[in-house]
């Protein structure tokens, strides 16, 4: 910690202190005013120390809080303030009268930092992206940084999110009660994203570009309550509008060809559309005896989006082109949810409860063929040549699931349950998937000082009609198999090895478990032991995900021994096993490779993922000289590594495990409390921390040297930190 | 068993004594105040005391303190009666009980007036199903707000240390709470989340990823859980597996989406595997809306 760090805050503070007066405290408010300085220390400048505050470098900042309440007669005005000097920093104001109504006015702020970039273009944060003047085009960017035109500037990818509202609810009698709400929020900054020229795989090369960011979001909410004595009915509607400033990101292309067709001067990538989101909400509850309940749900909502579609292609050299089929994007989804919630307790001993959902999403898009140029390179395509259809894919969901739970004595309990799920898919390989869950659970207060808990679900999941790559593979593409190319002669055309099932359609059998036991040892002092086990078996997926398994315990010791004093400490280690298989295989060669080679076996390979975490919590609280000074003190280490092995069958070279990938992070946070008079705390604080990460995506590149060939990057990794953190303040009690 | 037999007994002595439990009228906040003079404090701080003193909207908030804890005439006499001295139980509907066994009690006590608005759904929900207790989370007679986060990872263990991880939205920072996502008094979405679906509410912060789009992601669509955990992951952007394995799950092509990406390719930093890996090309993983977007190249 750098003396001079602490030096500013500290006399910022002592001015503050000398300002304040118990006079200029009084007044009709209730609460608390917190001031203060405070002073962060780094060893080096690491965005991830700032992630959501902004402090990412050696920096003081103010310290203010509010939280003040005027009341008279049931009115009421509430005042709210936090982080003032931080970029994460909210103000609210509440008035209204106790029971009657409330106006509620918010304002606030959240910065996301996402990293420092390097980049040659010029012109970031707005939607053209210019490259140095006189540069020239180079295959690899190992050429482009010797360039002598070759500069770089850094950027800061950020966003900052800034978001006002107003809602007004009120009550009408003792029955009714409406709401209305007004929210805006304006979303500025800039991210990264890949821009990539090149019409095959092979001949590809990328700018990883900044994207601005500017977005605007406005959500209108209305609804009405009606509450009886035995349910309620509400009705809402919610409008919500998307708006991005920027349509599309336009950037001077630095590669040259590396191969293939020749690379265009410029490319453009669209960014987020406009969209409007409507929905129309009807909720009621109706008691039909003195123990059973009927619940309803009912929503339809509108997805639509029509912005004006961009050209094929910027690319000049290619004309001419043909016309869209359509001038605007014209994309619409529909959705409706109906769900009902039956629930009784016929005797104290017994609930049941019955849910039914049904939620469904239609796509009414039109399925329109694109000619498509493929990244601005190359010439269009055509029906007979790479044309693509686009998939207005839906789906719906239709579920019942029945829970109950016998209470064999006032302190032990089972429960059990039965459900199951149809979910309908349109332009997917397996157009529907069932699933039925059973649930079995124990629960019981063994003693006054032991309970212990015990769950166990079985989900398992089947295709239902076959797993169709073939349908999927004519709806998408322009032509047949003409070519040869595409044609599988055992199982029909396809893109996808037939062999593989995709994650969220592959068939499943999923086991769950989990226990909890809570120890009571003295009154003043908890120990908690809980275990949980889920296991997800794709059983009947050759390709894709074989197995995803997570085993989890935590112990868990809070105690009181006084009521000055407690303490807590928890430690979770967390272990999640995932193994994908493939198939290696390619088109090269003579006609038929790619059959041939996706009929091998011995091209398969798998990979092993075993993400491994401890968490740990240790803190405490402490009073002192009857409460007047109190001391908090929290510490937290997080770790985790991810390890990738990888193992092959007999035609694939022997493969090399990847790095393993890994964070840690350990924090401390003292603070000293010390009351000086009635309305008047001193505080003192104290914070560390200490992160590290090994990251094989992005260590050791550096996006100015030409580090990857045929990637122009923009950042590199995220660099560890040590940070202090310093902050005098006081709270002045009204 | 023997303890409900020692309630019985407990019981019928109380409904034998006279003067106590014979009659049970109500009295009023001030008598309550005379000599629960702490609680009185923390009452009138906190919302039940603020409405009910200034603006009770039916005849049971009127009833102040014994809105909650029932007539306290039988209560006073016994208190008065213990004050000179008779061994007398102090007869009073308190209403909270401790212990499991009375969490359907206590529960229904709140559920008079809070089965409406967010709770409306409470009954039949994940949490009542499991005997959660409204004191569970909420402490009544305080003026401070329970913690939105803290009150829900005292059992959602995995989550707390999940919060923790290198990826993670600002729930650990405070800036979000589970209740900005789940609504723990019930919700007719899944898991308890306040929306319909798990991308609805996802989409309540993300709007940008809302479309429609012309070309769909359709596992995007459907669910972003396909591929994020949203309460924190070791991999960036609370992905559940690191792109390119992550991708080459469901893309199993020709070519560079069936290849075994290892060592050796990261050692000759493969495109596929170093900066955004297969994002570095295909950046539009959650849709796109370009005429050639056909890919997720543009």
């Amino acid at each position: 910690m750098k003396i001079k760090n602490i030096i500013a805050p500290a006399i910022a503070f002592i001015c503050l202190l000398s300002l304040y007066s118990p006079a200029a405290a009084a007044g009709g408010f209730d609460g608390s005013v917190t001031i203060g300085a405070g002073a962060t220390d780094l060893d080096e400048k690491s965005h991830k120390k700032g992630e959501y505050d902004g402090v990412k470098d050696d920096a003081s900042r103010f310290i203010g809080d509010v939280n003040l309440s005027l009341e008279n007669d049931g009115d009421y005005i509430d005042l709210k303030a936090e982080d003032i000097g931080l970029d994460d920093r909210s103000f609210s104001i509440k008035l209204g009268n106790y029971g009657s109504y409330q106006l509620h006015m918010e304002y606030s702020e959240l910065t996301h930092l996402l990293g420092e970039g390097i980049t040659p273009f010029i012109g970031a944060g707005g939607d053209v992206l210019a490259l140095p003047p006189g540069f020239s085009q180079h295959t690899t960017t190992s050429q482009m940084v010797v360039d002598p035109q070759w500069t770089t500037q850094s950027i800061d990818l950020e966003t900052q999110r800034k978001k006002a509202s107003i809602a007004y609810s009120r009550e009408i009698g003792s029955n009714y009660s409406f709401k209305l709400g007004y929210s805006r929020e304006i979303k500025e900054g800039t991210q990264s994203i890949g821009g990539m020229l090149g019409a095959s795989g092979q001949f590809t090369s990328a700018s990883i570009l900044p994207e601005p960011i500017d977005y605007r979001t406005n959500d209108i909410t209305a609804g009405i309550t009606y509450n009886g004595e035995k349910g309620m009915v509400s009705i809402a509607y919610l409008l919500s509008t998307f708006e991005n400033k920027n349509e599309a990101l336009l950037w001077e292309n630095p590669f040259a060809a590396p191969g293939g067709a020749a690379f265009p001067t410029d490319a453009q990538i669209s960014l987020a559309p406009d969209n409007k989101y409507q929905r129309l909400s009807l909720s009621a509850t109706r008691d039909l005896t003195m123990t059973t309940r009927l619940s309803l749900t009912a929503e339809y909502g509108k997805m639509e989006q029509d912005e004006e579609l961009l050209p094929y292609t910027v690319n000049t050299l290619i004309a001419p082109l043909r016309a869209l089929p359509r001038d605007s994007a014209e994309a619409e989804i529909d959705v409706t949810h109906v769900s009902l919630n039956l629930t009784s307790r016929p005797t104290n001993k017994v609930s049941i409860n019955a849910r039914y959902r049904y939620y469904d999403t239609v796509n009414k898009t039109d399925r329109t063929l694109f000619m498509r140029v493929t990244n601005d390179t190359g010439s269009q395509s055509d029906i007979a040549n790479g044309a693509f259809y686009t998939l207005p894919f839906d789906y719906s969901k239709n579920s019942l699931d029945v829970d109950a739970v016998y209470r064999i004595t006032g302190a032990t309990r089972i429960k059990a349950g039965l459900g199951h799920e149809l979910t309908d898919r349109d332009y997917r390989s397996a157009e529907q998937t069932k699933e039925n869950r059973y649930k079995l659970g124990l629960s019981s207060r063994l003693s006054s000082v032991l309970t212990a808990m015990v769950d166990y679900t079985r989900a398992e999941k089947r295709i239902d009609g076959g797993y169709d790559n073939e349908s999927l593979y004519n709806a998408y593409h322009s032509y047949s198999s003409a070519s040869g190319m595409y044609n599988y002669s055992a199982t029909g055309n396809f893109d996808i090895h037939p062999d593989l099932r995709q994650l969220d359609l592959s068939e499943r059998d999923r086991d769950s478990y989990s226990v909890k036991i809570n120890l009571f040892p003295m009154d003043t002092t908890a120990v908690s032991l809980s275990y949980r086990y889920r296991n997800d078996d794709y059983n009947n997926s050759e390709l894709g995900w074989q197995e995803d398994r997570l085993n989890s315990y935590t112990v868990d010791v809070t105690s009181s021994p006084s009521k000055n004093a407690t303490f807590y400490a928890y430690y979770t280690n967390d272990l999640g096993e995932k193994e994908l298989a493939g198939h290696s295989f390619t088109s090269a060669g003579p006609l038929g490779t790619k059959f041939t080679q996706a009929e091998d076996d011995t091209r398969r390979w798998w990979s092993d993922q075993n993400d491994k975490t401890d968490t740990i919590g240790i803190g405490t609280s402490l009073a002192f000289l009857r409460g007047q000074f109190t001391v908090d003190a929290d510490y937290i280490h997080a770790k985790s590594t991810t390890e990738i092995e990888l193992r092959v069958a007999s035609a694939l070279p022997s493969p090399v495990d990847m790095p393993d990938l890994e964070t840690k992070r350990d924090t401390v946070n003292l603070t000293g409390r010390y009351k000086l008079r009635k309305d008047l705390v001193l505080g003192l604080g104290y914070g560390y921390e200490k992160y590290e990460s090994d990251d094989w995506a992005t260590d050791g590149l550096n996006p100015a040297s030409g580090d990857v060939d045929n990637i122009l990057l923009l950042t590199g990794s995220a660099p560890d930190y040590e940070a202090h953190l310093v902050k005098l303040f006081m709270t002045i009690k009204m | 068993m023997l303890k409900l037999l020692n309630l019985s007994i407990a019981a019928i002595v109380l409904l034998s004594l006279p003067g106590v439990a014979a009659s049970n009228e109500y009295l009023g906040d001030k008598e309550c105040y005379a000599c629960h003079k702490d609680i009185k404090k923390l009452y009138l701080g906190n919302l039940h005391g603020k409405i009910f003193t200034n603006n009770p909207g039916t005849s049971l908030e009127k009833k102040g303190c014994e809105a909650c804890h029932g007539a306290g005439s039988a209560h006073k006499d016994g208190a008065d009666r213990a004050d000179k001295g008779e061994s007398v139980p102090l007869a009073v509907e308190f209403p909270l009980k401790k212990g499991p066994e009375f969490t359907l009690e206590n529960n229904k006590l709140c559920l008079t007036c809070h089965e409406k608005g967010s709770q409306a759904h409470w009954k039949g929900s994940q949490h009542e199903m499991a005997d959660v207790s409204c004191v569970d989370c909420h402490t009544i007679h305080t003026e401070e707000k329970i913690d939105g986060t803290d009150a829900c990872t005292g059992c959602h263990e995995q989550k707390r240390a999940q919060m923790q991880r290198s990826s993670h939205i600002p729930l650990r920072e405070g800036k979000v709470t589970c209740s900005s996502c789940h609504n723990p008094h019930g919700s007719m979405g899944p898991t308890l989340l306040r929306q319909a679906s798990t991308n609805e509410n996802c989409y309540s912060c993300h709007a940008e990823k809302r479309g429609p789009l012309i070309w769909e992601h359709a596992p995007v669509r459907e669910n972003c859980g396909n591929c994020h955990n949203p309460h924190g992951s070791n991999l960036n952007s609370l992905l559940v597996m690191r792109p390119p394995y992550l991708c080459e799950s469901c893309h199993a092509m020709s070519f560079h989406p069936s290849t075994i990406y290892d060592g050796n390719t990261l050692a000759a930093r493969d495109k596929h595997q170093v900066g955004k890996a297969c994002l570095n090309c295909h950046p539009m993983v959650h849709g796109s809306n370009h005429p050639s977007g056909a890919r997720n190249s543009r």
